[in-house]
């Protein structure tokens, strides 16, 4: 799994450079992620526009990077392509569970309020 | 030059190590320049000597044992490691053949300093077969645990006077988590169930026999379903939730006596319904389960005439196609609706039915897993209002 990432201001962004998060890859995105928040990033942003497809493992590593973060930082998803979106559509999960935002700009803005 | 003479040119000039072994005493009766001047010795010398005296030993002879095998077999191939006049050690390639001169049993043997190149092969070559033998056992375990798997989900249709259920279970090798059910309920009618485990493996199916064995409780069977899911729920959440565990699980209540069908759906895939006035699609009501604490609410469907109804896991469409993207969600929803409406849908098949609709399919990686219900209700099974 590469992940590529870039500090803006406190957030930490992300892009996953994988066309699939799946169960051969999501054990290794959940490795990176908890190293990622183990080096005091609390706030990251996840840019999804370069995975087409995720399956139930993939979405159990994103979960559980998720519940790692809880009450620590945060972590929002951005660029969410049609079959992810539908996966996160389809377990409900993107009503309140996972936080989407449609672009980088506004995924920023949600983790950095002040700017 | 006598034949005899060709022979003994043959085995005195030979690059390799040959030896003539007495095998009552493991002692050399001749042997050639090769394997004395590997070693270091005078031929008076190492003719002198046991062979086994000149290995290196880490607990038993490998020399003795090989003696032994090519004496029961007629043959036998092994290594040892050997210790030169000037106390160098050097590995061996052995192979020793049996046979008969001067009216006894003699071992014929040919040995080779393996080279460094040869004994990293060597170890190699164990790796891989310690690799194999570990992943054959593996394999074992996983076949057991599909086997489970598919021995506690129910084998036989459920049929009365209204329903008729039948699901199927095709495991993909890989001890998935996936689950499906049908429970008579107390008082009248059918509870069906489907669920779908996170990943796979031996986690995903200790998870999933959590699942089957509250949905078994006979008390869990008076429960109603959002009571149930969200008891359900919380044992998930305390148990493997935090670790990113999760459960897809759709449950439906079907009540010919109330002519209505209940069901939540947590963070499934759309069930199918059909009936006389049209389609619809059982989305998603709650999360999926062992994530967030939700009241899992009952939504109902009016039952009237014949109807089916299909649950199913995402395997069958989560299937990869040479253009590397899936089957999807749609074109497998339109396959089914399609199916139903033709009263064509063969659980058994309808892995080969998405195969067909995607010619370009590479496989399917998950397990499949497929419930079908078919009701009809009659008037005089409604009770009166």
């Amino acid at each position: 799994m590469q992940i590529q990432s870039e500090n803006v201001g406190q957030v930490l962004v992300l892009r996953l450079l994988n066309s699939r998060l799946d169960s051969a890859t999501a054990h290794d995105f959940k490795g990176k992620m908890v190293d990622f928040v183990l080096q005091g990033h609390l706030y990251l942003a996840l840019d999804l526009s370069q995975v087409e497809f995720m399956d139930s493992s993939g979405l159990s590593a994103l979960l559980s990077t998720i519940k790692t973060m809880q009450g620590r930082g945060r972590l929002v998803v951005f660029g969410v392509g049609r079959n992810v979106a539908q996966l996160f559509s389809l377990t409900r999960l993107d009503r309140g569970v996972i936080e989407i935002h449609p672009d980088q700009e506004t995924a920023l803005q949600a983790l950095n309020p002040a700017d | 030059m006598s034949v005899a003479d060709i022979y003994q040119e043959l085995f005195e000039h030979s690059p390799q190590g040959m030896l003539l072994i007495d095998p009552q005493t493991g002692v050399p009766v001749d042997c050639n320049q090769a394997i004395v001047q590997e070693l270091g010795y005078s031929r008076e010398e190492f003719c002198r000597m046991r062979l086994a005296q000149h290995e290196i030993l880490d607990n038993d002879s490998r020399i003795a044992a090989g003696i032994q095998q090519a004496l029961q077999t007629g043959e036998s191939r092994f290594q040892s490691l050997f210790r030169s006049k000037a106390g160098r050690s050097k590995e061996f390639w052995f192979t020793l053949q049996i046979i008969q001169a001067e009216n006894r049993n003699l071992l014929l043997a040919y040995c080779q300093v393996a080279s460094q190149k040869q004994q990293t092969m060597q170890a190699l070559q164990q790796a891989w077969i310690n690799a194999q033998q570990a992943h054959r056992r593996l394999s074992q375990e996983l076949q057991t645990m599909d086997e489970l798997q598919r021995s506690i989900m129910p084998a036989q249709a459920y049929v009365d006077q209204n329903i008729c259920a039948w699901g199927i279970y095709q495991p993909s090798g890989l001890a998935g988590g996936d689950y499906f059910d049908y429970l008579p309920l107390p008082e009248e009618g059918l509870r069906c169930v489907i669920a779908d485990v996170s990943g796979h493996g031996a986690r995903a199916a200790f998870v999933m026999a959590m699942v089957r064995t509250v949905f078994h409780f006979q008390e869990s069977r008076a429960l109603p379903l959002s009571l149930l899911l969200k008891t359900l729920n919380r044992q998930l959440m305390q148990t493997v939730g935090s670790d990113g565990d999760f459960v897809t699980l759709l449950a439906v209540d079907i009540l010919p006596g109330q002519a209505s069908l209940e069901y939540v759906n947590a963070g499934h895939c759309p069930g199918f319904f059909r009936d006389e006035s049209g389609r619809m699609e059982l989305q998603a009501t709650s999360p999926l389960l062992g994530v967030v604490e939700d009241d899992f609410q009952v939504q109902t469907i009016q039952l009237e005439g014949s109807w089916d109804l299909l649950l199913y896991t995402d395997g069958l469409y989560e299937c990869r196609l040479q253009s590397g993207d899936i089957f999807g969600y749609e074109s497998f929803r339109e396959l089914c609706f399609w199916l139903l409406s033709q009263g064509a849908l063969d659980l058994e098949r309808l892995p080969h039915e998405v195969a067909r609709a995607a010619p370009e399919l590479v496989g399917f990686n998950d397990d499949l897993t497929s419930l079908y219900v078919r009701g009809a209700l009659h008037a005089k099974d409604q009770e009166p209002s």
